[in-house]
């Protein structure tokens, strides 16, 4: 290729460099102080998180309600007619796993964790499968029943440990 | 200076209501100036266009963030990312993108990478986690790479030596370097 030839060769990648008119905005009329987030403004956002982490517990509750309607009724079907079931218990984990921790409730996540890991696609549907879910179900609401938040201690060991029982219970064929 | 965001418009989009109302009542804290929400990623694309063609009844000019949970129905955010990065309605193709998600696994994240994600925040999240995922988006954005299969973020953040080969072999005259703005 002529050296021509490459100049009008057309360009494979673009570069963008875009002028940070966030930062720009940011600043005008941006009060005294070092580069960042008002310290008041921080504080009340800090507030505001840790009282709807209050407001979680009472919250959670319409979903644990969901979880158990969906693990009932999963046990009253066929395990061959549980798959739309498995994906509804799927989800709601899923939102679980993403919201405990957030709220003061670590272990709800980690066993929000276990129970979307337990209910993946092509995962066994039957019913001792659906008792390890019910296990499930059973821990996460005994966390916002005894409000054990952070991990829990003593008693967070032993409610997951009491998990992991169940389950190796249940996962004997 | 502490930031004065008071024009700043931030979109939340998020399917539980707890979480949305939790990230909007942070960012209000923080005295964002507008902060719209959606409850997924179809909701979020139609208001978008709303605000292309009219921005008074969208209640939004512009977007600034957003900030989107990943697992959602109908439209998730990683197709929301892709509609923002990619579609030619969508209102700024460089609009800076935090995905929030309570999957870590790494194929997740590098594939939301390769979407052109600005930011990931894993959930759960603390308030310092979300001000910081803002702070990093107004102080450290990122050139835009346009190259055949990709366009997004410069998704190297760092000039640190490579582990392997370096996969861009390309010429300076087959880059070509725009300004905006």
């Amino acid at each position: 290729m002529s050296a021509e030839a490459a100049v009008e060769k057309k360009a494979r990648v673009h570069i963008w460099r875009v002028r940070n008119r966030l930062k720009d905005r940011a600043l005008l009329g941006a009060a005294g102080g070092p580069p960042g987030f008002d310290q008041v403004a921080l504080a009340t956002a800090q507030e505001q998180f840790d009282e709807m982490a209050e407001e979680y517990v009472d919250w959670v509750g319409g979903t644990f309600a969901e979880l158990s309607q969906a693990i009932d009724e999963a046990a009253e079907l066929p395990s061959i007619k549980r798959q739309n079931h498995w994906e509804r218990i799927h989800r709601i984990a899923h939102e679980l796993k993403g919201q405990g921790g957030t709220f003061g409730y670590p272990l709800i996540s980690v066993i929000a964790k276990t129970l979307h890991e337990s209910t993946r696609a092509k995962t066994p549907m039957g019913d001792n499968n659906v008792k390890i879910l019910k296990a499930h179900a059973d821990a996460m609401q005994a966390v916002i029943h005894d409000r054990i938040d952070g991990d829990g201690g003593r008693i967070g060991h032993d409610l997951l440990e009491g998990l992991k029982q169940a389950i190796a219970k249940h996962s004997v064929v | 200076m502490a930031y004065n965001l008071e024009r700043f418009s931030v979109l939340v989009v998020e399917d539980s209501l707890f979480i949305r109302s939790i990230i909007v009542r942070t960012l209000k804290a923080i005295r964002v100036g507008i902060v719209n929400t959606a409850s997924n990623g179809a909701e979020a694309i139609e208001l978008m266009r709303q605000m292309s063609q009219d921005g008074r009844k969208s209640g939004m000019s512009q977007i600034d963030i957003v900030i989107s949970d990943w697992v959602m129905d109908p439209v998730d955010g990683l197709m929301l990312l892709r509609w923002i990065r990619r579609h030619k309605e969508s209102p700024d193709r460089f609009m800076p993108f935090v995905m929030l998600t309570a999957n870590t696994d790494l194929d997740g994240i590098i594939e939301a990478r390769d979407m052109g994600v600005t930011e990931m925040m894993t959930k759960p999240f603390s308030m310092k986690t979300l001000t910081d995922k803002v702070q990093s988006v107004i102080e450290s954005p990122r050139q835009f790479i346009q190259a055949p299969s990709y366009f997004g973020p410069d998704r190297r953040r760092r000039q640190s030596p490579l582990k392997g080969p370096d996969r861009r072999v390309i010429t300076e005259a087959e880059i070509e370097v725009h300004y905006v703005g």
